[in-house]
């Protein structure tokens, strides 16, 4: 329950965090490729359309084209030439040519800055990008062009379809103007001066025929016959000049600057231009000449825009707010979300690196080349052109930005990475290829074998499948075409191509069964060296490993009928000497009993008692060593019985040395010993072990230099317990010589009570009971080692 | 003090050794050399104690020691050159008093005779006047009241401090002391490397009581824990 919840949590915190980022990262984007495409307008809340700059644009345009109109300039008319109203429309033509017929036009008429305008803006093309890019769609465009020029073409060059202008321009009312010249009224939509079409006007009271609650702003050009632009919005004037100098970052193009005026044939023309407040698309039916046809114009489009701008906007803040709680609440469990990026780590840490690498490798590709390569243009242009390159820039940004799930993968890759190197720094995957090559070891044979053959198999198929692409796919349809044109060669190629993969499978599977055979025979080859010998190994019948199987199997049974006779040999070691020993007991016990009673006889000479004495000596030793070679032997052939308990060596060690204490002192020799004071816990004999160490000590007395010290230790040394004895030899002592082998006495010549098997006694009882027992001499120092391994039990009561 | 001793032993030399051995200490011994001859001999003497091979031609120790236990109830000692823990054990639960292996020790062999005829020769009055705070460890026998030790019916001389100890371990037999305990209890002060000064009083009492004071059956040293009183049936 415990764990499930812990789980819940760590999947929990990382999914929170992870849809927090992924919609902050997006919902950022957005907001700021909605800002920097509405040019920060879709920002101002509160601004309608006509705060934006393309509206500004938008109207100024209007104005130049209505002067154009108005004046009858130039390039007006050789345009006239070439378009045709509604053809332009029906051949397709794209908006980047409509646009760079615009601003020729317009340059004949602009003026010098307008000329200049015109040029700089060609190059970078921002309102084409704007265009293209943004929701202005290309008819939209084109709507915009259709409204001038055909108020052109009808008006002054084209009188046959001067009723058809009038009907498109009255249509499109979300703009109404009036274009005045000489006083005479030349053209206008708005309904109630339609009549005065024409005529002289007496008064230019335009705006009272509009409802300013429709039409909320109002631009004059030359009203006051002065040369300027007046604009009103909401009934307030607007400050067009500033100080009168137009400079580029002024907000309306516009005639009117003291460096940006008029010619002489505008002088005498007055146009008003009123934009609705809120623009309207227009369907009309004109079914008698061409169906319908809709017309909302330009502004109906930035209008349009505007509102698209705010509502994405307005989507985008929710989803950026909604981001913003799960990030917190991603916060509140960041211990959880840790362990779940350590355990992401820790999953990407299984991949290869050759797919790390593809999937960085890719990123760019996801990421739009386009958009890089616009991006670093941009940045060209920038370095080259100075700040005029800022819409470009700005543009290749946006599109840039648009590309969100690019961005999103790339940030979620980064972070991929940053968890793949923190949860596993210097312990990366080793890369496929040198795993294919080496890393492939650790796995059992038969796994090896089959992988190694699924490769070969794999590039066998891939190569030729390769080919057969190579040959029949460069040209799309190119394969059906092979076959219907070929179909016996394709046929034999596919069919070919098909046999030898079958081949391949097949004989992945015939391999497969022998390398697990083979398996199975490596294991059996294991367990036979680990001693296990009854058990033979059983392939199935029709193993290709039949004969080397049956060999295994008798080698097996050789060993264990082997180990068999051994054992018995063993046993009959153990017997013999059990007999032997035995029948050496009878006569001993004879000999000792009347070498008592001729102790015990007391006419007798000296030397005859002294001769007693010897006898009893040697009675005495005989008996030790009968006893000794008797346990010694059932030690080696592991038959000695051991009652291991939990006991205290250190406690075992005073005991013995208490015991050996009369001994000890008649030696004449001096005992270090270095105990701890803590109980060092053993399971073992005690019995056997009190041997072991009666015997070291007894060595070490029997064959010590005189006067000389005998260093007992115990420490523990992480879980085995150490007991050195050391001592200074009498006797020079010979590194060759095995000492705890049996009978191998220090010095050869020395006849003492001992049987020369105490050493040997020790090391047999030691191993007995679990320890190792280990003689290295230096010179004349003497070691014994014997280690144990330590319980961790305390003993019971 | 003529008791009987029937020695029986196929080696015919080993039997006339150990005869001349309890002869010097004044017993009356009768011999055998078989099985067979043994029961002849018990059935014609007042046998007090039987010393048997185990292994012996027509009739084997164990065979003719169950023969005996059927009618009599002396003490019989084992000899044999067997000296496995398990022969000796299957030879103590078939009825034997007591085993002693070859070759032995003559003064040993010599103790357990005499220990065992006197403990017979006692326990006879002993049961006539049992008494109610007397506590039996085999051939031992401590008497709180008294705070004196018996070994076969004789007191031990013992120190103070000796006595101290028989009258923990006789209290507590079968149970482990570490040399700390008994330390801690008999000089009533903590110890400090208590074991040289226990194991001495330890081998002392042993001298007195064992009767191999070199393989102690009664005194008995648990390597790396402690000592105790090996707990022993009494057969009364």
């Amino acid at each position: 329950m415990d764990t499930k919840w812990k789980r819940s949590k760590l999947i929990f915190s990382f999914a929170a965090f992870f849809l927090g980022m992924t919609l902050f990262i997006n919902s950022l984007l957005s907001v700021i490729g909605i800002a920097v495409s509405s040019g920060g307008a879709a920002l101002d809340w509160q601004g309608t359309y006509q705060d934006t700059a393309a509206f500004r644009s938008c109207m100024a345009d209007y104005l130049e084209v209505f002067l154009g109109i108005a004046t009858g300039g130039k390039g007006w008319r050789s345009y006239g030439t070439a378009g045709q109203y509604g053809d332009s429309l029906a051949e397709g033509s794209s908006s980047e040519d409509l646009l760079a017929e615009y601003y020729d036009i317009l340059s004949g008429t602009g003026g010098a800055i307008v000329q200049e305008k015109a040029e700089t803006e060609w190059e970078y093309w921002p309102e084409a990008e704007a265009l293209e890019e943004s929701v202005v769609s290309v008819p939209q465009v084109e709507q915009d062009f259709q409204d001038w020029w055909g108020n052109y073409h009808d008006g002054y060059w084209s009188s046959s379809s001067e009723k058809s202008f009038m009907r498109e321009a009255a249509r499109n009312k979300n703009l109404r103007y009036a274009i005045v010249r000489y006083n005479k009224l030349l053209y206008t939509n708005i309904d109630g001066l339609k009549k005065q079409t024409g005529s002289l006007l007496d008064n230019l009271d335009f705006e009272e025929q509009l409802s300013p609650e429709e039409y909320n702003f109002i631009l004059w050009f030359n009203k006051d016959d002065d040369g300027k632009t007046r604009i009103f919005r909401d009934g307030a004037e607007l400050e067009i000049y500033g100080d009168g100098m137009y400079t580029p970052n002024k907000r309306w193009f516009v005639p009117g600057y003291t460096n940006f005026n008029v010619d002489r044939a505008a002088e005498d023309t007055v146009i008003f231009l009123a934009a609705a407040r809120e623009p309207k698309l227009y369907v009309s039916g004109d079914y008698s000449e061409y169906g319908t046809g809709q017309y909302g114009g330009r502004l109906y489009s930035l209008y349009e825009n505007q509102r698209e701008a705010k509502k994405e906007l307005q989507r985008a803040g929710i989803l950026l707010g909604a981001s913003l709680l799960l990030l917190l609440s991603a916060f509140f469990f960041r211990k959880d979300r840790r362990l779940a990026e350590a355990a992401v780590g820790r999953l990407t840490g299984k991949l290869w690196l050759e797919a790390k690498v593809l999937l960085f490798l890719i990123l760019p590709l996801i990421l739009g080349l386009s958009g890089v390569r616009r991006v670093l243009a941009g940045i060209l242009s920038l370095l080259r052109y100075g700040t005029g390159a800022l819409d470009y820039m700005q543009n290749a940004c946006v599109s840039l930005f648009e590309n969100r799930a690019a961005v999103t993968a790339c940030f979620w890759l980064l972070y991929l990475w940053f968890l793949d190197r923190k949860a596993n720094k210097g312990q990366q995957k080793k890369p496929l290829v040198t795993g294919l090559l080496t890393g492939d070891l650790a796995l059992p044979v038969q796994k090896r074998m089959i992988r190694r053959y699924r490769l070969s198999l794999a590039v066998w198929l891939l190569i030729p499948a390769l080919c057969l692409a190579a040959l029949f796919l460069p040209a799309r349809g190119y394969l059906g075409w092979a076959f219907s044109r070929h179909p016996l060669p394709f046929l034999f190629f596919v069919l070919a191509y098909l046999a030898f993969g079958a081949a391949g499978v097949f004989w992945l599977k015939k391999n497969r069964r022998l390398a697990e055979d083979l398996g199975a025979f490596f294991g059996q080859v294991d367990a036979v060296r680990n001693g296990d010998l009854t058990e033979p190994l059983i392939l199935p019948e029709d193993t290709e490993l039949a004969k080397v199987k049956d060999s295994l199997n008798a080698i097996q049974n050789g060993l264990e009928t082997a180990l068999q006779e051994k054992l018995r040999s063993e046993q009959m070691k153990v017997e013999l000497v059990a007999n032997v020993s035995h029948d050496i007991k009878t006569p001993l016990t004879s000999i000792i009993s009347y070498v008592e009673l001729l102790k015990q006889e007391e006419e007798l000479p000296e030397h005859v008692k002294e001769f007693i004495q010897i006898l009893g000596e040697k009675s005495e030793r005989l008996k030790t060593i009968v006893q000794d070679v008797f346990e010694i032997s059932k030690a080696a052939s592991g038959q000695l019985p051991v009652e291991p308990e939990n006991l205290d060596l250190g406690k075992l060690l005073r005991q013995t040395l208490a015991d050996m204490d009369a001994q000890i002192r008649q030696s004449g020799l001096l005992m270090k010993v270095s105990l701890p004071e803590e109980p060092v816990f053993l399971f073992a004999d005690g019995q056997r072990l009190y041997r072991v160490f009666q015997n070291l000590i007894q060595n070490a007395l029997s064959y010590s230099l005189e006067g000389s010290r005998v260093f007992l230790t115990l420490k523990t040394e992480g879980s085995v317990a150490l007991v050195t004895i050391r001592n200074t030899s009498a006797g020079e002592l010979d590194g060759s010589v095995n000492f705890s082998e049996r009978f191998v006495r220090g010095d050869a010549s020395r006849t003492d009570g001992g049987s020369g098997l105490g050493l040997s006694i020790a090391k047999s009882f030691t191993e007995a009971c679990g320890g190792t027992l280990r003689i290295t001499t230096d010179a004349d120092l003497f070691t014994v080692t014997t280690a144990f391994p330590v319980c961790q039990v305390s003993p019971g009561p | 003090m003529n008791e009987c001793v029937l020695v029986v032993d196929d080696d015919r030399e080993i039997v006339r050794a150990i005869a001349l051995l309890l002869e010097k200490e004044g017993y009356q011994v009768c011999k055998a050399y078989d099985g067979m001859g043994a029961l002849r001999v018990l059935a014609e003497q007042p046998i007090r104690l039987i010393i048997m091979d185990v292994m012996m031609p027509k009739l084997d120790g164990l065979s003719a020691m169950m023969r005996i236990r059927e009618r009599k109830n002396l003490p019989i000692i084992l000899l044999s050159a067997k000296t496995e823990e398990t022969d000796k054990v299957l030879g103590l639960s078939m009825g034997a008093d007591d085993y002693v292996a070859k070759p032995f020790h003559p003064a040993e062999l010599t103790a357990r005779v005499r220990s065992h005829l006197r403990r017979y020769t006692y326990l006879g009055d002993i049961n006539a006047r049992q008494e109610s705070d007397e506590l039996w460890n085999g051939r031992l026998c401590y008497r709180p009241g008294e705070r004196t030790l018996y070994a076969d019916g004789e007191p031990v001389k013992l120190t103070a401090t000796e006595t101290k100890i028989v009258d923990l371990l006789m209290r507590n037999r079968g149970r482990i002391f570490p040399a700390e305990e008994i330390y801690e209890r008999i000089w009533e002060e903590p110890s400090f490397s208590p074991e040289n000064t226990v194991m001495v009083h330890i081998r002392h009492i042993r001298e007195k009581i064992e009767l191999n004071p070199k393989e102690p059956e009664y005194l008995k040293v648990v390597w790396g824990i402690g000592y105790k009183m090996e707990k022993i049936e009494t057969h009364f």
